[in-house]
């Protein structure tokens, strides 16, 4: 089966010697829901605009639908569509001028799915787009990345600086238009709670690779947060099977694992202070930041 | 004016490069401008009476005053007051306008001084006047200016582009400039004035910072939700193509290389050929680079690279050919009139020139174009021989350093060749160069006749008379006008050769410190170069001269002087390079749009 998007030991640097992604593999199968995440830095907008091919890797392959997006850009990008926090529409355009201008790009362009979407966000018509408020810009900007029907929909913390509801309101559009029709998403955000209500696989970025890379169901049953007294150094944790981070938080030592409640409880039982361990489920915005804070 | 926020300026950092770059060019081309200075003064004619000097004045200090402006309004907006981040500090707007406005001033005025200065310092002595006011000129010119656009409308965080007033200013600008450098003692109206427009402007300038422009008038056209008749353009034209005219090929910069372009080509007495190559591959690749930015906003949509090549390189091309091309058009290159050919031929009395050049050069030559020279491969070839048997040894040229070929003019004359051998040999020049038949009886008669045929011209001090009536050329030359349009294209595609170079695999594999070290050395390298090619060409510039014009006879050869073949000649090279560009462009990685990018307004050079 062709993967829709397929990323093989990619790597990518700015400077010689300062590398942001090595040797990143991904690949994202038709209709999956794809939550990328990382700190700032991590390469998330690196990895989607090298999918998207605007950055060429320095090593490594890139597929999407099966095709190079440097050798046939045209050809992938009819099947994609794409939004950034950072994109700006031409705002000499009326927002009818930008449709216009994505009609004749786009073949498989919806004129019925554009109107349903334009009286849903209450956009068109003659107004410009630089005289837009950035939520009604990031609403054009998603009515043009979606209503061609893509089969594959890149996301680049696509509702940063949005109010809630209108993050909301973005996501679900996005996903109720495309993931009921079998289209691919990956998106890249900090919003931890929007992903755990749209994705069914996450992807975390560290230190230049992928340290996670489960769906989210799976995610949520196995990784668990272990607390002990601090009597033991954080290093005796990370040296344990499936330990993704550890560190010591006012005197307690934290350990995020994922391998399961029994895994860990039977590995930490020969540490000091095991008896009084504790083992509890973490969310997904508590692992970032144990994850984040403890491999520092 | 507050330092901190001068300090912060990222264009200050480009402007000890700018004065660099000023200073180099002023060592190399100070020669070369000078010495023509030099040899027109033989008539003893003041400096300032001659609207020939105009042009050498020019391209000597006009080219550090580009350097800025470029620079400066590159990096420095002067259409922005107010930045976005400038809105929150503890200062006030009068203290933004007057802060810009010094930037401005110092960035203009930096280079015009280096470069006046290096001048004054390498010129002879009675040239030092001279260029000292050209250059306070100059300054006080751009001064005014740039005081004159900042006036207006201090209030606005942002100056309208389509305001009238703003055109209004630059065209005062632009008018000023060329005003300031034939009037001496222009600088002095010219500052007071400057400082009158100052004092008004810091008067003018509010206290409170906008809170944002003056709101236009309510849109009162109704809305509609994606009506199914497409819109387009006022102009008719689709989105796309607006978008890419608008983002990328109509941009400032290649509007103002295009103004640049045919100013230089109107200048009178223009014929600096550093300031014709430079200066315009260096906007052309400016303007490339910069309608490179753009691209990174479309790069989402299903627009292939070779959609967007012509928006990216043609607008510069049609810049490039346009000044080359009017220039060609409307203005003789040297040599290609009788007059000229005519006032050519004198009799140097050892005038001081600026660059020292070998005694027997001071002797009467008949001069033709480098076209007509030969070439010689052996030392004993290039004597000439009249039917008489009366002979003349030509100066000999040599090729380069090391080689024994040479070049020499077939039509020269000895000082103690004879009047008459003068005449044959004028004669010669006229036909094999011009076509035209006179004989050497009708020559002598005509030019000459107060000269006895049998005297050594070396006995006489005298000259052939200027604007003899020996009438206009027959316009049997489309090479000029060819070869203008040829030199632009090579012109152009050079400069998008270099813009398009993709700088992602040397940032792999090279530290920044070494990249750095790549880049300066090669830029010492080139200013080096540059130098020395100059001091050869100064030293003996008649090899180089002939070298070019025997390409120019091979054109003239291949192409019989035929628009058709001109234009297929061109046509061809135009597409072949855009076939060339097209594969680069396709490679390489669109530089991430820098975070004001894309939206017009902060990114305008106006």
């Amino acid at each position: 089966m062709t993967h829709v998007l397929e990323l093989s030991r990619v790597t990518r640097c700015y400077e010689a010697g300062i590398d942001v992604l090595v040797d990143v593999s991904l690949t994202l199968d038709p209709g999956e829901v794809v939550g990328l995440l990382g700190e700032n830095g991590a390469g998330k907008t690196t990895l989607i605009q090298i999918a998207l091919g605007m950055l060429t890797p320095q090593a490594g392959k890139v597929r999407l639908f099966g095709f190079d997006p440097q050798a046939f850009p045209v050809r992938v990008k009819r099947r994609l569509g794409y939004v950034s926090e950072d994109q700006v529409l031409p705002p000499y355009l009326t927002v009818e001028g930008v449709l216009e201008m994505h009609r004749a790009l786009f073949p498989t362009w919806d004129r019925a799915l554009e109107a349903q979407l334009a009286e849903r966000f209450d956009i068109g018509g003659r107004e410009k787009v630089g005289k837009l408020s950035k939520g009604q810009a990031r609403r054009v900007a998603v009515l043009c990345a979606i209503a061609h029907r893509p089969e594959l929909l890149l996301l680049d913390e696509p509702a940063g600086g949005l109010d809630p509801a209108a993050r909301r309101e973005f996501l679900e559009t996005a996903v109720q238009f495309l993931a009921a029709e079998g289209s691919t998403i990956l998106f890249s955000s900090h919003q931890m709670e929007d992903v755990e209500r749209i994705a069914s696989r996450v992807c975390l970025l560290h230190d230049r690779g992928v340290l996670i890379d489960r769906d989210l169901d799976e995610l949520r049953e196995t990784t668990v947060l272990a607390s002990l007294p601090s009597a033991s150094g954080a290093d005796d944790l990370r040296g344990l099977t499936g330990c993704l981070a550890s560190r010591v938080v006012g005197g307690e030592l934290r350990g995020v694992f994922i391998e399961g409640a029994e895994s860990v409880r039977g590995q930490i039982g020969g540490l000091s202070g095991a008896q009084h361990a504790r083992i509890t489920p973490i969310s997904l915005e508590d692992l970032f930041i144990e994850i984040a804070e403890g491999r520092r | 004016m507050r330092l901190a926020l001068v300090r912060r300026e990222p264009a200050l950092r480009m402007l000890p490069l700018v004065a660099a770059l000023a200073a180099a060019y002023a060592l190399f081309e100070s020669r070369v401008a000078l010495s023509v200075l030099t040899e027109r003064d033989v008539n003893g004619s003041p400096v300032w009476s001659s609207s020939d000097h105009f042009g050498e004045i020019y391209s000597l200090i006009g080219m550090p005053l580009l350097l800025g402006l470029v620079v400066f309004t590159t990096l420095l907006p002067i259409r922005t007051r107010v930045r976005e981040f400038e809105r929150a500090l503890p200062v006030t707007m009068r203290e933004l306008v007057l802060t810009r406005l010094g930037l401005g001033l110092f960035a203009l005025g930096v280079p015009i001084a280096v470069m006046t200065a290096v001048l004054a310092v390498d010129a002879p002595s009675r040239y030092r006047s001279v260029l000292l006011l050209a250059g306070g000129n100059l300054l006080m010119s751009a001064a005014l200016a740039l005081i004159l656009i900042f006036r207006w409308k201090p209030t606005v965080r942002r100056l309208p582009l389509t305001d009238t007033i703003t055109a209004g200013c630059v065209g005062v600008a632009i008018a000023a400039l060329p005003a300031g450098f034939n009037q001496p003692l222009l600088a002095i109206p010219y500052g007071l004035l400057a400082a009158v427009v100052l004092v008004d402007l810091r008067r003018r300038a509010p206290l409170e910072i906008p809170a944002d422009d003056p709101p236009s008038a309510p849109d009162t056209r109704r809305v509609d939700h994606g009506s199914p008749a497409g819109t387009g353009t006022r102009l008719g034209l689709s989105p796309l193509v607006f978008v890419m005219l608008r983002s990328v090929a109509l941009r400032p910069l290649p509007m103002l290389m295009l103004a640049v372009a045919l100013l230089s080509a109107f200048i009178p007495g223009y014929s600096n050929p550093w300031f014709l190559i430079g200066y315009p591959f260096w906007m052309v690749m400016v303007s490339v680079k910069h309608g490179l930015s753009p691209l990174h906003g479309l790069h989402a949509l299903p627009i292939s690279r070779d959609r967007m090549l012509p928006f990216l390189m043609l607008p510069s091309l049609i810049a490039v050919a346009l000044g080359t091309g009017v220039r060609g058009l409307f203005f003789p290159t040297p040599f290609l009139s009788y007059d000229v050919l005519a006032a050519s031929v004198q009799l140097d009395n050892g005038i001081e020139r600026a660059n020292g050049v070998e005694e027997e050069e001071y002797r009467l030559h008949v001069e033709v174009p480098p076209r007509a020279w030969a070439l010689g491969l052996d030392p004993r070839d290039g004597g000439v021989t009249a039917p008489w048997g009366e002979t003349c040894e030509p100066l000999r040229h040599r090729l380069f350093w090391g080689v024994s070929s040479f070049v020499y003019n077939p039509y020269d004359v000895a000082p103690d060749n004879t009047v008459r051998f003068l005449s044959w040999q004028l004669s010669r020049a006229l036909r094999d160069v011009h076509g035209l038949e006179l004989s050497a009886d009708e020559v002598l008669a005509r030019y000459l006749s107060e000269c006895n045929p049998g005297d050594s011209i070396g006995e006489e001090s005298w000259r052939i008379p200027k604007g003899a009536p020996w009438g206009p050329l027959p316009d049997r030359d489309h090479n000029r006008t060819g070869g203008w349009f040829l030199f632009g294209v090579l012109l152009w595609f050079g400069a998008c050769w270099f813009a398009l170079r993709d700088p992602r695999p040397l940032a792999s594999t090279c530290p920044r410190w070494r990249r750095r070290l790549r880049t300066y050395g090669l830029g010492t390298l080139a200013i080096s170069a540059l130098i020395a090619i100059s001091s050869l060409a100064l030293s003996d510039r008649t090899a180089l001269l002939v070298l070019g014009a025997r390409i120019h006879r091979w054109l003239d050869g291949a192409l019989a002087s035929s628009p058709i073949a001109w234009t297929a000649l061109l046509l061809g090279l135009v597409l072949a390079c855009l076939a060339l560009l097209r594969r680069r462009l396709r490679r390489i990685e669109v530089p991430r749009r820098p975070k004001t990018g894309f939206v017009p307004k902060e990114v305008a050079i106006f």
